[in-house]
């Protein structure tokens, strides 16, 4: 499984999620998720499991499946919440 | 090669602006953030522009959240080499509007996709951390600033 976090330059905002999304994976205890950054030009549909977004860029990747919206990039409790409740959906947890 | 964040963020990159009796707009904040890089050769003016405009076509992809932004653009809109900086404000600006307002902004100008992630995660770990980042947005001086990032 994969996921991807997306951001406007892939320099950024994203790496610092990706980093957040390794955390709360090592506290649900998975280790077999793979985890990188990417920028919005760029991500397309075959490139993650779950893409994971800041609520800014939510249109712009209205084409994307499987999106995780969050409203604030680096709200830790919030990600987590909203990444266990997808990878619940996902049969992971 | 990676740079340590100790060796971005330090009393030459990190600056205190006193934005309750001068009310400045973000677009200042941009400025003042990423005037230190200007100075130490890491970027040219263009990227502050780059930063700027991006931000008035695209919106405020600079705000990371819980007033903190992070203004940064691409490497091939001016970066000479690597650089980190803090601008702290005493008060949160608008970026652009009221549901985007940020007091502490970092500035990055990063060489390519990875040489800046080192440095940036370990800012990433401060910054997941909410009593330093209530605690650097009342800081008084840059001292303060550099005790609580780096040694505390």
């Amino acid at each position: 499984m994969k996921i991807v976090t997306v951001c406007g330059h892939g320099l950024g905002s994203s790496f610092m999620v990706e980093m957040n999304i390794n955390k709360a994976l090592s506290e649900f205890g998975l280790d077999d998720i793979e985890v990188s950054h990417s920028d919005l030009g760029s991500v397309t549909n075959a490139d993650a499991d779950i893409f994971v977004v800041g609520k800014d860029l939510a249109d712009a990747t209205s084409s994307l499946d499987n999106v995780i919206t969050l409203d604030t990039l680096i709200d830790y409790p919030e990600l987590k919440t909203k990444l266990e409740a997808a990878l619940k959906e996902k049969g992971k947890l | 090669m990676e740079k340590k964040l100790d060796s971005l963020l330090n009393a030459n990159t990190i600056k205190i602006f006193d934005n309750s009796a001068q009310r400045i707009s973000w677009k200042d904040a941009v400025k003042m953030c990423l005037e230190p890089l200007l100075e130490n050769g890491s970027i040219e003016k263009r990227y502050i522009d780059a930063v700027i405009s991006t931000v008035e076509k695209t919106g405020p992809y600079i705000n990371l959240g819980n007033s903190i932004a992070l203004p940064h653009s691409r490497p091939e809109n001016g970066v000479l080499k690597i650089g980190m900086t803090l601008l702290k404000l005493s008060e949160p600006v608008d970026i652009q509007d009221s549901d985007h307002r940020a007091q502490l902004f970092f500035g990055l100008a990063a060489t390519d996709n990875n040489s800046h992630l080192d440095a940036l995660a370990a800012l990433s770990n401060t910054l997941m951390n909410q009593s330093k980042v209530d605690k650097l947005k009342t800081a008084e001086n840059v001292e303060e600033i550099i005790k609580i990032i780096f040694h505390e």
